[in-house]
């Protein structure tokens, strides 16, 4: 039987049949990879402004690289790696820790994946030409509008951004229905993985703030390109538009980058402390609560903008609010460590390298909420210095651990441990000690985003010590990048479940075969693979010559109906191309998009005709007699 | 932290081969697919309509953007016909729901007839429009709305012109019929986001003193 199943999910061999891969494990994985290519771009570009920071008055980089460089690494490292990198863990985890046998539109993960990086080779094709976006990665008008940015650096970072929009719209739609619809039988909402929680947030977060963003940077573009006036004061236009619009998704996107870190830390925490998480109830309602109040806040951005003062009480009001729901996950996660067996394995070492990092930065957080302190430090390192505690500590940490933790899933090797821990160690002390350094220069008045600063500040010192440091942490960094490499190559032979971990992508074999499960389990607990080892339960009927799947209710996950996946297409390439060609030639004229539609039809059609042999229709044959 | 009581235990071996091979409505992944692009695209008319009453909101003197009678009557034809649409729509789905391949294919055409007529008088209205996107912020708010429901409905009616090539010439599978019903919802929503745009871009300024 796993032979007919492997005949029929395989995608088969070839440039060809790579071109046409629509399997999650090997999406994710390419989403992934791809996530840390760019992360390691955003490195380098980071430790070039260090470097040209270490020493007052420093000729290095000049102003105008200086700021396409600080541009394009917050544009690469939110854009092109925190939520690519995730869209990329949760295209590849969600669907094993389901029981399920690909995503639920396996073609469209296949366009995201294929968009998303049109979106990125983009951005760094404009770098290279010396047309990189210049004007920061929250792109403020006037400043990146007509009049104070022309030539096409800009337009580069508008299209750039719907780019990864698009792809991050269609893994959250394509996350959420898996979710609800492809559970294994058994498996109720109330049995979902705690990650899968995470991924489940996070996807409809996605669904309602990265509107915003395509509607802002789309204006933008227009603004630029036909003359619309949308953020054009003398014309009726409004700056602050821009700031609201950016901000109502730049807010929730700090939580779509780190929600599925904290949803890792509950992966993770079970197979190194030997129990499940405690308070699942109070973990899933503290994610859910997160993700609407993530909606209420992003205000606090505009603290400096000249706002009413009853709207900036109202923002840091509910600034301070979240904080309580984080706050519970984090007790509930020292709760599980709390007198537990531990394991110092390396995922469970970045674990913990999160819980020292993310309260640092969480409570900086606490304090930028406050009208008062935000405009004292407003626009200086340390903002830099919060922000970075966030995302790193709150998304990466996570990260990097889930990269120890899943590797032997996806690869069927293990990293090598020892390189694991010299890694965790230099990442954790070069990162607090390139950053921290950075909140006492924000205070001492230091600006963010300047090229330079004159010797006479007192600056240097912590400057050149927050370079040094920057370099092991890229050390650390590096090590982990290498072990990749080389485990991928000669790694140890990881079995099924060398964590002996609790939920269901440990159940299959490392890496998974093309069907993930050759029999769809049913599920009857939350820690299927520790409370029922041998009692699970089976899928059995479905058929081996197609694709078929079965599909459950929303909540309960009762068994419904069965329903064929789609297989392996090379559409899904062309659509990304044509979007690609679109967006890319409506940079210069406005006919792009008219241009896109007429080449997009017939992808379309080519995409969604039906081929091969129709199973009849039982009802009514085409030519009897309606009724 | 033992399993919940309230969810049913876990099916022991199951055998699939029973169960339907496709279904209808919230059941099937499909209709899920689609609600979330609803959701998406009506996330977006949202954050226009928004904008438009910030911009409105923070002009010292609001100068409505007054539009002729003419074009406020072809506005409101082309609501009745999208209006008009949504009754053959249901009937399509209801017939495709029966497995009922010539009604749905019959009325599907309708209704597409009739969202195509709409946009054929959505080209004239685009003739008479008194000012451009490039007049000021409020012609800006105004084209970009406007041209993002007609690229809702260009859409929606280049989706069912595809779905009835398919009935009418296509080999018809059961699981068209729900592509009838998803490629409904998204029908129903360029229906029913015209309705607060049309009264804030087109009838709202009637209210301003000149």
């Amino acid at each position: 039987m796993n032979e007919a199943l492997a005949a029929t999910w395989s995608p088969g061999r070839g440039l060809s049949a790579w071109l046409r891969e629509v399997r999650h494990t090997e999406i994710g994985k390419r989403f992934v990879v791809t996530a840390f290519l760019f992360f390691a771009a955003g490195g380098i570009e980071a430790l070039l402004m260090r470097l040209q920071l270490s020493r007052p008055a420093s000729g290095t980089v000049g102003p105008d690289l200086y700021n396409r460089l600080f541009t394009t690494h917050g544009s690469t490292m939110m854009f092109l790696f925190a939520v690519p990198v995730m869209q990329g863990v949760g295209t590849f985890t969600v669907p094993l820790m389901l029981g399920a046998r690909n995503l639920a539109f396996p073609r469209l993960s296949a366009y995201s994946y294929y968009v998303y990086v049109v979106g990125g080779l983009l951005l760094y094709a404009g770098f290279s030409l010396r047309a990189g976006p210049d004007a920061g990665w929250f792109a403020y008008t006037p400043l990146s509008g007509p009049a104070f940015s022309p030539g096409k650096r800009m337009d580069v970072w508008a299209q750039m951004i719907t780019f990864t929009e698009l792809s991050a719209l269609a893994t959250a739609v394509n996350l959420i229905v898996t979710i609800f619809k492809l559970r294994a039988p058994g498996m109720s909402i109330t049995r979902m993985p705690l990650l899968v929680w995470a991924f489940l947030v996070v996807a409809f977060m996605i669904v309602f703030a990265m509107p915003a963003v395509v509607v802002a940077s789309s204006c933008l573009a227009l603004d630029r390109l036909v003359g619309t006036h949308f953020f054009n004061h003398a014309e009726g236009g409004d700056h602050l538009l821009w700031q609201h619009m950016f901000w109502f998704f730049a807010h929730p996107e700090v939580y779509i980058i780190f929600l599925p870190g904290l949803g890792m830390i509950s992966a993770i925490l079970p197979a190194f402390t030997r129990r499940r998480v405690l308070g699942y109830d109070v973990v899933v309602l503290a994610t859910v609560t997160t993700g609407f109040v993530a909606f209420g806040v992003w205000v606090h951005h505009m603290f400096a903008a000249g706002l009413p003062q009853l709207g900036d009480s109202y923002f840091t009001a509910s600034s301070l609010i979240i904080t309580i729901p984080t706050g519970l996950q984090i007790f509930c996660w020292l709760a599980t460590l709390w007198r537990a067996p531990l394991r110092f394995a390396t995922p469970l070492l970045f674990v913990l390298g999160f819980f020292v990092t993310f309260v640092v930065g969480g409570l900086t957080g606490v304090m930028l909420a406050a009208v008062p302190l935000d405009l004292q430090v407003h626009d200086t390192m340390f903002v830099v210095a919060h922000l970075h505690y966030v995302l790193i500590g709150g998304a990466v940490f996570p990260l990097l651990g889930g990269v120890y933790y899943w590797f032997p899933k996806a690869t069927g090797r293990m990293l090598n441990e020892r390189a694991g821990k010299v890694s965790f160690w230099l990442t954790l002390i070069g990162f607090n000690a390139t950053f921290f350094p950075l909140h006492m220069l924000g205070l001492h008045g230091m600006p963010r985003r300047v090229y330079t600063y004159l010797p006479g500040s007192g600056w240097h010192h912590l400057n050149l010590f927050s370079t040094v440091c920057a370099g092991v942490l890229g050390l650390g960094i590096l090590i982990t990048f290498v072990n990749v490499v080389a485990s991928r190559a000669r790694g140890r032979r990881a079995e099924a479940n060398p964590w002996e971990a609790d939920s269901l992508e440990w159940a299959v074999p490392s890496p998974p075969p093309p069907y993930n499960f050759a029999e769809i389990p049913t599920v009857g607990s939350r820690a299927p693979l520790w409370e029922e080892p041998s009692s699970r339960g089976v899928v059995t009927g479905l058929a081996t010559d197609q694709r078929e799947v079965v599909v459950t209710t929303l909540l309960d996950a009762a068994p419904d109906h069965r329903t064929i996946l789609a297989g392996p297409s090379i559409w899904p390439l062309f659509a990304a191309a044509v979007t690609g060609v679109g967006f890319i030639v409506s940079m210069f004229t406005p006919w792009g998009l008219p241009m896109a539609v007429a080449l997009g039809v017939p992808v379309m059609v080519g995409w969604f005709w039906p081929k091969g042999k129709p199973t009849p229709l039982h009802a009514e044959q085409p030519g009897t007699k309606a009724a | 932290m033992s399993t919940p009581a309230n969810t049913p235990p876990a099916p022991r071996s199951l055998d699939a081969s029973g169960l339907p091979s496709h279904a209808f409505g919230h059941r099937a992944p499909l209709w899920w697919g689609v609600l979330l692009m609803v959701a998406i695209e009506a996330t977006t008319m949202a954050l226009l309509l928004v904008s438009y009453l910030y911009l409105r909101g923070n002009e010292d003197a609001w100068r409505p953007l007054r539009l002729s009678w003419r074009i406020l009557e072809l506005a409101v034809v082309q609501m009745a016909l999208l209006v008009a649409s949504v009754g053959p729509t249901m009937a399509s789905v209801r017939a495709a729901r029966a497995g009922r391949l010539r009604a749905t294919r019959s009325w599907l055409l309708v209704a597409t007839v009739l969202g195509a007529l709409m946009l054929a008088l959505r080209c004239l209205e685009i003739r008479w429009l008194p000012f451009r996107w490039d007049t000021d912020a409020r012609g800006s708010v105004f084209w970009m709305t406007f041209g993002l429901h007609t690229a809702h409905m260009v859409t929606g009616v280049l989706e069912n012109g595809m779905i009835l090539a398919l009935l009418y010439a296509g080999r018809v599978e059961e699981k068209h019929f729900g592509d009838v019903e998803a490629g409904a919802l998204l029908w129903y929503f360029c229906v029913l986001e015209w309705v607060p745009a049309l009264a804030l871009l087109y009838f709202d300024p009637l209210l301003w003193p000149t």
